[in-house]
């Protein structure tokens, strides 16, 4: 997505509404991708309003001919990770992920159950891949400038991430 | 299964849920209490570096002095390594043969889910009986980890790897320490929050890390060659891009330091990147000697960043300059290294 220079440079500036105006469009999809990395509505509404206000404080490191989406997405999934564990003042067992989506999917079959288990037991890494390639529909080209790496490094990322899922992809890793 | 079918599986398992259009105004009425960081302020301005994620300046401190110990031990390590994996001699009779891939991945599975298990547990109040003998656990665990790594002959695919892991297990060393102490103090927030969230950031690096080596698969000539290019281009030729740091370095003064300090952790979070590209897909066997030399050129440019950053916090010019022109050198053998892993042509 590209943005008018001005607005990114006003936005690098400290002018609050040219941020807003640039980061508004993204975050149904920043929302989709907290809800998918951490089961819970509300978990994800906090870590969206987290990330953005972390991206806005560091918005100078933003750059101007980069693209908003991934970077975002980035702070989204980091801020996600974090929300799963704090030991100060709270008591969080890595089991005890809150699952107020099960209600959406409590009629499901044993399967779907099984996968969506085995998805939330995945490492961080591994679910954020799969989230972007299909719960988001990003390409695979997207998918790496969101994990900084080589799209050749996402189709394999993302292979290896289906085969611990054991949906035997069709796709190769080099495909 | 086809791309579709796996789509429509896993959407199903995760559910799904409508935007709540109530959260565009909550972020924005957050925004507008908030200011942007401008100008870089110390610490704070690293909040996203798993090196000194959500730190406070005094824990900062403590792990930038722990980083130095532990970068020193690096450079002995890997100059060492260099000595013998790059100026091949013969093998000291008795030398300990490095461990097989399998077996360095088990090690670093097991060591992983026992340090993920004992550092899963939180702290209800300052009145927690369980809250300080549950740290002392934790700190085992990490301790336990840490050692293997220290005794531990890495296959030659891990050798950078493993000494990146080992700066982060001593950082969340620190970070446990600082937050006993803040817990002992009855301290609510400030420094023990700020040691908590350090280590869930360090935890998170780690669990990553410990990824990346369980699921390393040794790649194609071609397709090594290519993250070869793809990650040294990152470092050498992007936008930004550490050509630009080093410049950016270049004019840093010690006391006015903290955008300097920025700088290096951004740079550090590349050479990890690179590291790690490394292990995803490792070298095949006709490129293992280059792979070799990359690799600990990596680790001596790793080393030279915290050098930097070390004097820096030290307020040490002289030795601030010394640490960027070492970097400067082995940044230059970094590139070299993946010109002539280049395939492509």
């Amino acid at each position: 997505m590209s943005f008018a220079p001005t607005l990114v440079q006003d936005a690098i500036g400290g002018d609050q509404q040219a941020f807003m105006l640039l980061v508004e469009p993204l975050l149904p999809a920043a929302y989709r991708l907290a809800v998918g990395m951490l089961r819970s509505q509300s978990e994800a509404e906090d870590a969206v309003q987290d990330a953005v206000l972390k991206a806005w404080r560091h918005f100078g490191r933003f750059r101007r001919d980069s693209d908003l989406r991934p970077w975002l997405f980035t702070i989204v999934a980091n801020e996600c990770r974090l929300q799963r564990r704090s030991r100060w003042w709270s008591v969080v067992r890595r089991a005890d992920v809150p699952d107020d989506l099960a209600d959406s999917s409590s009629s499901a079959d044993p399967e779907t159950m099984d996968l969506r288990q085995a998805l939330y037991r995945l490492p961080h890494d591994q679910r954020f891949v799969l989230i972007l390639r299909y719960y988001l529909d990003l390409s695979y080209e997207e998918v790496a400038q969101t994990l900084g790496t080589s799209t050749k490094a996402a189709k394999s990322r993302t292979y290896r991430a289906l085969e611990r899922l054991r949906l035997s992809p069709e796709v190769l890793p080099d495909e | 299964m086809n791309e579709t079918q796996i789509r429509e599986r896993l959407r199903r398992a995760v559910g799904e849920s409508t935007y709540p259009a109530y959260l565009t105004s909550r972020v924005q009425a957050e925004i507008r209490t908030a200011s942007p960081e401008r100008p870089r302020r110390g610490f704070q301005r690293l909040g996203r570096s798993p090196w000194l994620l959500g730190m406070g300046r005094g824990t900062s401190l403590v792990a930038a002095l722990l980083v130095v110990l532990i970068i020193a031990a690096i450079l002995v390590g890997v100059h060492a390594w260099r000595d013998g994996a790059l100026n091949p001699r013969p093998e000291p009779v008795g030398k300990t043969p490095a461990m097989s891939v399998t077996a360095y991945q088990a090690m670093v599975s097991a060591d992983e889910q026992h340090f993920l298990i004992a550092n899963n547990f939180g702290c209800a109040s300052f009145d927690d009986a369980t809250c300080l003998p549950n740290v002392a656990l934790a700190d085992a665990a990490t301790l336990q980890w840490l050692e293997d790594l220290n005794r531990a002959q890495p296959p030659a695919r891990f050798v950078a790897l493993n000494a990146v892991m080992r700066a982060h297990l001593a950082l969340v060393l620190s970070d446990d320490t600082a937050f006993v102490a803040a817990f002992k103090a009855r301290v609510a927030n400030g420094k023990g929050k700020a040691a908590s969230d350090a280590i869930l950031g360090e935890m998170a690096v780690l669990e990553r890390l410990a990824g990346d080596a369980a699921g390393s698969s040794r790649g194609t000539a071609a397709a090594y060659s290519a993250d070869v290019i793809f990650q040294s281009t990152a470092l050498l030729g992007c936008t930004p891009c550490l050509p630009q740091v080093i410049q950016s370095l270049g004019s840093c003064v010690v006391d006015q330091a903290s955008s300097c300090i920025a700088d290096i952790a951004a740079a550090r979070l590349k050479l990890e990147a690179f590291i790690e590209d490394l292990v995803k897909v490792s070298a095949p066997d006709s490129l293992l000697q280059k792979d070799a030399s990359l690799q600990a050129d990596l680790v001596a440019t790793y080393s030279a960043l915290d050098a930097m950053g070390t004097a820096l916090s030290a307020g040490d010019q002289v030795g601030f300059q010394a640490g960027l022109a070492a970097f400067r050198q082995e940044l230059a053998r970094v590139d070299s290294d993946a010109t002539s892993i280049d395939v492509s042509h």
